[in-house]
């Protein structure tokens, strides 16, 4: 193919007005049940229990789980964003004492995670004894897990952990994926899904807008904050983007 | 390990304090679970006694302290089967399941029924307790979450749990036909249809593992379920057709394996379709998944298109073969999972190799695939893995390969098969051994060019020895092996085989006490010896004399064996012994009990035994020359009524018995 195919589909690209765009917007008949239904499941699984309570009694929908136990994944979650693991992990167990016994993976992550707490305090005594009674029987039940225990001892061995090429491990990134993970089991036991679906639709929304954007010229939405139609061309880059600022927050 | 704080736990339990025994519990709890060491140190404290004393007394005890003792033993189930073995060991199973009778706190229940679980989720379990007095009852009636009278959400939720724990005992507690029988007529297909649409899918799928588990093998049961009553209006089937297009992947195995049971127990009916359609491409998507799940998807689709060619045909339509080849080549990701902690690629690789010998077993389509896939040398070299089940796995599908001439002749060859699968036939598994006689049955053909190589590394000497074993299947699948290494084989490796054999061993194994099947192949190994040139007839004339060979067939067609494969196997030796030498069918003429017989068989109502029948006449009115004994057989034989039976043969409705008959006539007359 010639170089000038770009330009020449360019060219005869269809042009979708805002106003026709918005009418064809409203001709589609969306139920109000199913968007409250939406917006439920993202207050459940992202545990925002108040707005659950609250939304719930302005749209009489009630949320597929009791909202005690959003609070029960949310005190889970805060334990171990506080650095204690030990109560999140009673916690857990009195949720349900199976999740960690069938779920050997999830369970080192969490003993590492009181691991790598005791090396942030400096309590090093502490540390390596824990490594050796806890910790080294798993790696020897599991060689994966082995050389992830290598990488955290491996925090012991600088004073600055800030030049130390595992000082990720002490990064607050470090405890919130170990209490995603945790938070992830919990719901699967629950049979809740494990990501709530609103991010999923709107990562397909910017999908679809790029895909059209290829034959047609029509108004975009870029801000989902403000939802605001765009006319005019712009590159893919930027709405992309856009979408993943929106669900990283 | 510092163990004093460990100590201090299992002391406080004597404490007559219950908040002191509830913190002791709880201090134990949180240290056990997910923590094998931790287990095996309160076992051996000796924890499990007290834990049991907690339960069985139900009246003096908190109801605290009996829950946390209840979810303590479930945490010690979960560290493997020698724990299951000691929580047996202490008569724990029985106390567990008087805790989960509606009358108890309905959170005791649920830790109760979580440690059952656990308990019976080990294969080696006693399972007879649960079907001791009210129990299965009780199981029965926690499957319906409303039994528990829940009323707030939390309380719902708790009860929905419970019915799913329920569900999955049940699961794993039908392993024989009785005890399916046992749970079935407890009431368990209308509450386990229910729970089907309660809208939990972890309590959807354990009640769909269950009913899986309910029907298997059973086909009285599958069409009980398929026309159970559910509450909405569509049945049980479409419910699980609904199922098994999910979100989740686990939700979508369990959905097909249900299904698939179904389907094996005939009892899917007006849904067939829908198992090419819908549940074995779901079956071979699932394979893309990950963990358990990919895992376990080979094997429900092995099983589903077992013995099935159409099933098969459609399943080499999929792109199934070169995803399960890739599992058998490449060494997979160690995906730790949630069900089963130990699971590994072993599983994954064994698994598949099963549904690429179920692919390949029936047709000729599937074999071709998986010899394109490039996969016969790592089916071979599998042959020789440390885990057995892979061996065995490789060895099928070896089996299955080895059906095809063509392939037998080039690939398996080339790829060396001979040496590893000699081998197994003295694995430490007795199945991976008989599997592997089966698939030697293929490899000694007179057609196969492994057949030299076996002999010569010692096959008819390992043979002979499995051929004494006491495990049924091996002497089956032996004497199988040996039967079909002379047949139309040439008469130094007739001989070389009963010389190790010896025609006692044989005549042993002709009145086999154990299964009939054996005496058959002993039978047919007779037969084959017999076979083709009458030197060969000769040689078993000497080997067991003229008199103990024609005992044997006399005793074989007494008038009460009515069963027909050892029926047709004796006509057989019967007609070449008939087709050999003047003084091998006088042997027989000699004997009237069998002329008599071969006349009454002429009549039977299987047209294949009438036609061996006639053909025995037409080997023994057969003759060379004009010699006066010949003219002797013919009169006998007319005197005894076979001319008058067979010109009433004429119209039979089977023309091959037709023919044959106006070829005896004819011969009648040329006399």
């Amino acid at each position: 193919m010639s170089g000038n195919t770009g330009t020449s589909s360019h060219q005869s690209k269809k042009v979708v007005t805002k106003d026709d765009w918005v009418k064809k917007l409203e001709d589609v008949k969306i139920d109000k049940n199913d968007l409250n239904k939406l917006i439920m499941n993202y207050f459940v699984i992202e545990g925002y229990k108040d707005a659950a309570e609250t939304f719930s009694q302005e749209c009489g929908l009630l949320p597929s789980i009791d909202v005690d136990s959003i609070q029960d994944r949310m005190n889970i979650r805060n334990a171990i964003q506080n650095g204690n693991v030990e109560e999140a992990i009673e916690r857990v167990n009195d949720l349900n004492p199976e999740i960690l016994d069938t779920n050997p993976k999830l369970y080192f992550h969490l003993q590492q995670q009181r691991l790598i707490e005791y090396i942030r305090e400096g309590k090093i005594a502490e540390a390596l004894e824990f490594a050796q009674d806890e910790l080294a029987p798993r790696g020897e039940e599991n060689p994966e897990f082995l050389e992830e225990l290598e990488r955290t001892m491996a925090l012991l061995a600088f004073d600055d952990t800030t030049v130390s090429p595992v000082g990720d491990l002490l990064h607050p990134s470090q405890r919130q994926r170990t209490a995603s993970e945790l938070n992830a089991a919990i719901l699967t036991s629950q049979s809740q899904e494990k990501d709530p679906k609103l991010p999923n639709m709107l990562k397909m929304l910017f999908w679809a807008q790029d895909e059209l954007d290829e034959k047609v010229l029509f108004p975009k939405m870029k801000n989902l904050v403000t939802a605001e139609l765009v006319e005019g061309n712009n590159n893919n880059n930027n709405t992309t983007n856009s979408g993943n600022n929106f669900l990283s927050t | 390990m510092n163990s004093l704080k460990h100590n201090q736990a299992v002391d406080e339990l004597n404490s007559s304090d219950p908040a002191v025994r509830v913190k002791a519990l709880r201090f134990i709890k949180n240290n056990i679970i997910g923590n094998k060491t931790k287990k095996d140190l309160y076992i051996q404290l000796n924890v499990i006694p007290k834990l049991v004393k907690f339960l069985k007394s139900k009246d003096t005890v908190d109801s605290q302290v009996q829950i946390q003792a209840a979810i303590v033993l479930g945490s010690f189930a979960y560290g493997g089967e020698e724990n299951v073995t000691e929580i047996a060991k202490h008569d724990a199973i029985k106390p567990l399941l008087e805790c989960i009778s509606l009358q108890n706190d309905p959170r005791l229940i649920e830790a109760a029924a979580r440690a059952l679980k656990a308990i019976y989720k080990c294969p080696t379990a006693d399972k007879n307790d649960i079907f001791a007095d009210h129990h299965l009852r009780d199981l029965i009636t926690l499957l319906n979450p409303d039994s528990l009278h829940p009323k707030t959400d939390r309380e719902r939720i708790a009860s929905v749990h419970t019915a799913e724990l329920a569900a999955t005992i049940i699961a794993r507690c039908c392993d024989t036909n009785e005890q399916q029988i046992q749970i079935a007529s407890a009431g368990a297909f209308p509450a386990l249809v229910k729970l089907l649409t309660c809208g939990f899918s972890k309590a959807q799928e354990a009640a769909l593992d269950a009913l899986a588990y309910l029907c298997r093998e059973n086909p009285e049961f599958g069409k009980a379920i398929v026309e159970t009553k559910s509450e909405t209006s569509d049945s049980p089937v479409k419910i699980m057709l609904n199922l098994i297009q999910d979100k989740s992947s686990t939700m979508r195995l369990i959905a097909a394996k249900c299904l698939t049971h179904l389907s094996r127990a005939n009892a899917i009916g007006e849904y067939s379709n829908d198992i090419t359609l819908i549940v074995l491409p779901t079956l071979v998507k699932l394979l893309d998944e990950k963990g358990p799940v990919r895992e376990e998807a080979p094997h429900v689709l092995a099983y589903l298109i077992r013995d099935n060619e159409e099933l098969q045909k459609a399943a080499c339509d999929s792109d199934a073969v070169p995803k399960l080849a890739d599992f058998v080549t490449h060494v997979v990701d160690q995906e730790s999972s949630y069900y089963d902690p130990v699971g590994d690629g072993d599983k994954l690789k064994e698994n598949a190799l099963m549904a690429l010998a179920a692919i390949s077993s029936l047709t000729d389509d599937g074999r071709k695939l998986v010899v394109e896939a490039k996969i016969i040398p790592h089916i071979v070299a599998a042959m020789s893995h440390r885990s057995y089940g892979i061996r065995a796995a490789a060895c099928q599908c070896t089996r299955s390969l080895s059906r095809s001439i063509n392939i037998l002749r080039t690939s398996l060859v080339d790829a060396g098969v001979a040496t590893p699968l000699f081998k197994l036939l003295s694995d430490e598994s007795t199945d991976v051994q008989a599997t592997a006689c089966a698939t030697l049955c293929n490899l000694v053909l007179d057609f196969s060019p492994m057949k030299k190589t076996i002999m010569e590394l010692g096959g008819i000497e390992k043979l002979v020895e499995l051929v004494r074993s006491p495990d049924n299947t091996l002497r089956l699948n032996a004497i199988w092996a040996l039967k079909n290494l002379v047949y139309q084989a040439e008469s130094d490796v007739k001989e070389a085989v009963m010389k190790v054999l010896t025609y006692q061993t044989m005549e042993n194994l002709i009145s086999d006490q154990e299964i009939v099947e054996v005496q058959e192949q002993a039978l047919n190994l007779l037969r084959n010896l017999a076979c083709t040139k009458p030197i060969d007839i000769e040689e078993v004339f000497k080997g067991l004399s003229e008199n103990k060979l024609m005992n044997i067939i006399e005793n074989k067609l007494c008038w009460w064996n009515e069963n027909e494969e050892i029926i047709k196997q004796v006509l057989y030796v019967i007609n070449n012994i008939a087709s050999g030498y003047e003084r091998h069918k006088t042997a027989i003429m000699n004997r009237p009990t069998i002329l008599t017989r071969i006349l009454n068989y002429m009549g039977h109502d299987n047209p294949e035994i009438r036609v061996i029948a006639v053909w025995v006449l037409i080997n023994l009115l057969w003759t060379e020359d004009k010699s006066a004994s010949s003219q002797v057989r013919v009169q006998k034989l007319r005197d005894l009524g076979f001319e008058d039976k067979v010109k009433n043969m004429t119209n039979d409705e089977n023309l091959d018995v037709r023919e044959r008959v106006k070829t005896v006539l004819n011969q009648f007359s040329q006399v």
